[in-house]
């Protein structure tokens, strides 16, 4: 797959459905990859179209060490062949989604920057 | 409506009541400040949308139930270290797995509020530190 040059610089990203657990409800956006990601973030309007309801509370640290407290939710998201359901995820107000490594740890993901291309396998 | 009342640094109140008119005219500084307090709620992961206070309500009441049996439950090797679900102030589940938890709550009792956490000691703390550049 070919980066996003909506980014910049260009970043590896694509479209992921999002449902809503135990429904059909469903919504696709958006979604770059952040390794640097502990938890996948999703924008808080996903939240509030797809009703997603609170399940627990996280502390986020941002890059600048300021910590804020964080309602998670859990959501059944998936892209191209895979599906991975009750992912706990975090609101912020955004555009896009960020893919944590809670997702992308169970990917072998090879980010070609040279040619702003990137595969996504699970061998 | 609300209607409140603040107490605010004498010099502040009036930078911001220059500022305000300078950016917005007279008899904005209302209006600025609710803009502030909504931001202020987005900004911590909010939204005032359907139905989000009524599941923030009931999801911090079942996390208050799960504080008072916390540290109980932590010398309990039934429950230390796995996910429990908080239920109308009692314990509906219990598994390793948060996820499938979750599933069998949710097929249980309805996708209700319903607070999931991990019994161990302290909060939990993530990391989502990449800093992006903004388009002007």
């Amino acid at each position: 797959m070919k980066y996003n040059f909506e980014y910049s610089p260009p970043a590896p990203s694509l479209t992921v459905k999002l449902t809503r657990p135990l429904s059909d409800r469903s919504l696709e956006i958006q979604a770059k990859l952040d390794t640097g990601a502990d938890i996948t973030i999703l924008p808080q309007y996903a939240i509030d179209e797809l009703g997603l309801i609170p399940s627990s509370y996280v502390y986020v640290q941002s890059f600048d060490g300021r910590r804020v407290l964080r309602y998670t939710y859990l959501v059944n998201i998936s892209f191209q062949n895979f599906e991975y359901k009750m992912v706990e995820v975090i609101g912020i107000k955004r555009r896009d989604a960020l893919l944590g490594r809670d997702i992308l740890n169970r990917l072998k993901i090879i980010l070609d920057g040279k040619n702003l291309e990137f595969t996504m396998l699970d061998p | 409506m609300v209607k409140t009342t603040i107490e605010v640094d004498d010099e502040l109140w009036r930078l911001f009541s220059l500022i305000v008119l300078r950016e917005r005219g007279e008899r904005k500084k209302n209006e600025v400040i609710v803009e502030l307090i909504r931001d202020y709620v987005e900004r911590n992961g909010l939204s005032i949308h359907e139905k989000q206070l009524e599941y923030v309500l009931r999801i911090e009441e079942e996390r208050r139930a799960f504080l008072k049996i916390k540290d109980k439950l932590i010398k309990d090797p039934q429950y230390n270290g796995k996910y429990v679900a908080i239920f109308k102030g009692a314990i509906v589940g219990c598994d390793e797995d948060k996820g499938r938890l979750a599933e069998t709550v949710y097929r249980k009792y309805g996708y209700v509020p319903i607070y999931i956490d991990k019994v161990a000691p302290g909060e939990r703390i993530v990391e989502a530190p990449s800093p992006e550049l903004s388009k002007p």
